[in-house]
């Protein structure tokens, strides 16, 4: 019968193994950075090679979503309306919150130019204020930046905040589209009062890319 | 076991609902241009991408001189068909269009304010214009102190007149008066033919600025005019603004808007904040020419008593500087909560562990030295 390894053995033997490999495990990963996966033997040492580049007009939403959450209007501070943008958290009015609840992390919307033809753009909500939001004088506005610097031919608009278009709005003539000249941010400013709609409100805006010269 | 399990699909879910899904779509050729022919019969191939649903449409003031064939209406990518049969005579002469539309339509029910992108080729049909007509543009492109400014001015003969002879006379203002005036060559254009007229001028006399250029096309008895804005930049960075309070007490947020005069690109921007002698220093930015950028830094105020501290802010760039000084305030805390601290006290708790070789393989070896202590422990209670 052959003799028991004593618990020594073992623990020395646990040691050298994890030892060899965590050390196997190092050599490999450093060998794989320097592998050339994709290999090919050269025929000859000339080649061509035809590209055919394709014009296409390509517009996208980086960000397509801005979600306020739930909330109300802080009546029992006295306010009668709530304020949000998509930018600050919460409008104050003196020392009291005019909302209650809401998400703090909004973001705006971000549209792109990823194709490689100058775009026309116009933006289009598809309802009004009182559509969206409901109630006495509610305010669902809109304002429009350029995100990187050179992306316009022509101005930018609205900068400032303006009620949204339920028609075609052109917000840029002329869209860029080389990468970090390409993309607008449309920012927006809501106002809810006391007796709006209830339940959960949304409101699709459709951007809309022209192909330019 | 059971709450590590539903905290995990709890982050699970808390992740997909803040997922937001880039929405593009793309349509292919963009732009066909036509000059218009009575009658004339037209078939164009579009193919429209980058969407999972897809609806095409057709728009534009020609829109009701064609017919769209889509085999799968609001399907994926695909090919569609535009037949386009132009009218005996239109009345107005220029530019009419019909539009090919492409719009995403969402997969799920987009939240709060979505956005759904769409997209639109143009196919222009140029009706030319009775007699001597013309469209003209200048391009005045933005160029550096000592660079030569290439002007050219774009003449579109859009009448059914050839053009004998066309040149340009452009005259350059800076914010007070004309400076210079130069010509351009001379050209004879033909009907619906366009034709590049060119003008140099050197700036090495000039000072760095905005000026204003006014084109004056003379063609044939007839003159045209166009203006465009350009820069002469100069290699400096100029601070705009910064911010003017702070809060006791806290690693404050110190935000400085700067803005380049120089037409490229300059690498390792960075600023140096001095206030009651501490330095910050902001992280190093790259500027796009002209760009206007907010670069940032932090501050701490904590043990600095409220009141007035000189600020002074430098600016390095290439191997130039820029100072500005001013006044900055420490002011007692805000107590109103801030996105940010909002933000951080609501975050969800989440553990981001990537998938990687290097992961996997510590995984396997975690479970293996586990797996060996389990089982010698085990052998020391069975030998007992």
């Amino acid at each position: 019968m052959a003799e028991e390894i004593s618990n020594r053995t073992l623990a020395i033997l646990l040691v050298v193994a994890i030892a060899i490999s965590l050390g196997g495990t190092i050599i490999s990963l450093n060998r794989f950075t320097q592998v050339n996966m994709i290999t090919g033997l050269a025929g000859s040492s000339t080649g061509s090679a035809r590209v055919n580049v394709t014009s296409t007009a390509s517009l996208r939403f980086v960000k397509n979503a801005t979600n306020f959450g739930d909330g109300s209007v802080n009546t029992s501070a006295g306010n009668q309306y709530c304020r949000l943008t998509a930018e600050e958290l919460i409008d104050y009015n003196g020392t009291a919150a005019t909302c209650i609840g809401f998400n703090t992390s909004r973001e705006e919307l971000e549209i792109e130019n990823d194709g490689n033809t100058l775009l026309n753009v116009t933006l289009v909500s598809a309802k009004t204020p009182a559509q969206f939001i409901g109630g006495a004088s509610p305010e669902f506005m809109w304002k429009v930046d350029a995100n990187e610097s050179l992306v316009c031919d022509g101005s930018v608009a609205p900068t400032d905040w303006t009620t949204v278009s339920t028609t075609n709005l052109q917000i840029c003539p002329k869209l860029d589209f080389q990468n970090g000249n390409d993309s607008l941010d449309v920012h927006f400013n809501i106002t809810i009062p006391y007796n709006s709609l209830t339940g959960e409100q949304t409101v699709t805006l459709t951007a809309t890319g022209t192909a330019t010269t | 076991m059971d709450k590590s399990i539903n905290l995990i699909i709890l982050n699970f879910l808390i992740v997909m609902l803040l997922t937001q899904v880039a929405l593009a779509v793309s349509i292919s050729p963009p732009i066909i241009t036509l000059d218009f022919s009575p009658n004339a019969e037209y078939t164009f191939v579009f193919t429209i991408d980058r969407a999972e649903k897809i609806g095409s449409y057709l728009a534009g003031d020609l829109a009701q001189y064609a017919t769209i064939d889509d085999p799968n209406q609001d399907g994926g990518p695909r090919l569609i068909t535009v037949h386009l049969k132009l009218p005996e005579r239109i009345e107005k002469p220029g530019k009419h269009v019909l539009l090919v539309g492409a719009k995403e339509l969402p997969t799920s029910p987009i939240g709060g304010v979505g956005g759904v992108a769409a997209i639109q080729a143009a196919i222009e049909v140029k009706v030319p214009y009775p007699g001597l007509y013309v469209e003209m543009e200048l391009i005045a492109p933005n160029v550096n102190l000592g660079e030569t400014v290439n002007f050219i001015v774009k003449v579109n003969n859009l009448g059914t007149d050839n053009i004998n002879s066309a040149r340009a006379v452009i005259d350059v203002y800076d914010e007070y008066s004309k400076i210079k005036t130069i010509n351009t060559d001379e050209k004879s254009i033909a009907s619906k033919t366009i034709a590049e007229l060119y003008a140099d001028m050197p700036t090495n006399a000039m000072k760095a600025g905005s000026y204003k250029a006014i084109a004056t096309l003379y063609y044939d008895g007839e003159t045209k005019t166009a203006e465009k804005d350009f820069n002469i930049g100069t290699l400096y960075v100029a601070i705009n603004n910064f911010t003017k309070e702070l809060e006791q007490d806290k690693i404050n947020k110190f935000d400085i808007d700067i803005e380049s005069r120089w037409n490229n690109k300059l690498g390792n921007v960075y600023g140096e904040v001095t206030i009651n002698g501490v330095n910050v220093k902001t992280p190093s930015y790259e500027l796009n020419p002209w760009e206007k950028k907010n670069i940032t830094t932090y501050y701490d105020t904590t043990g600095i008593t409220l009141g007035e501290y000189d600020a002074t802010i430098i600016l390095y760039y290439e191997d130039k500087t820029t100072t500005e000084g001013g006044k900055v305030y420490v002011v007692e805390e805000i107590k109103k909560p801030t996105s940010e601290t909002k933000a951080e006290v609501e975050k969800p708790f989440k553990i981001n562990i990537e998938i990687t070789p290097t992961t996997l393989l510590i995984a396997i070896i975690v479970i293996l030295v586990v797996v060996d202590i389990l089982w010698l422990v085990m052998r020391k209670k069975g030998k007992k």
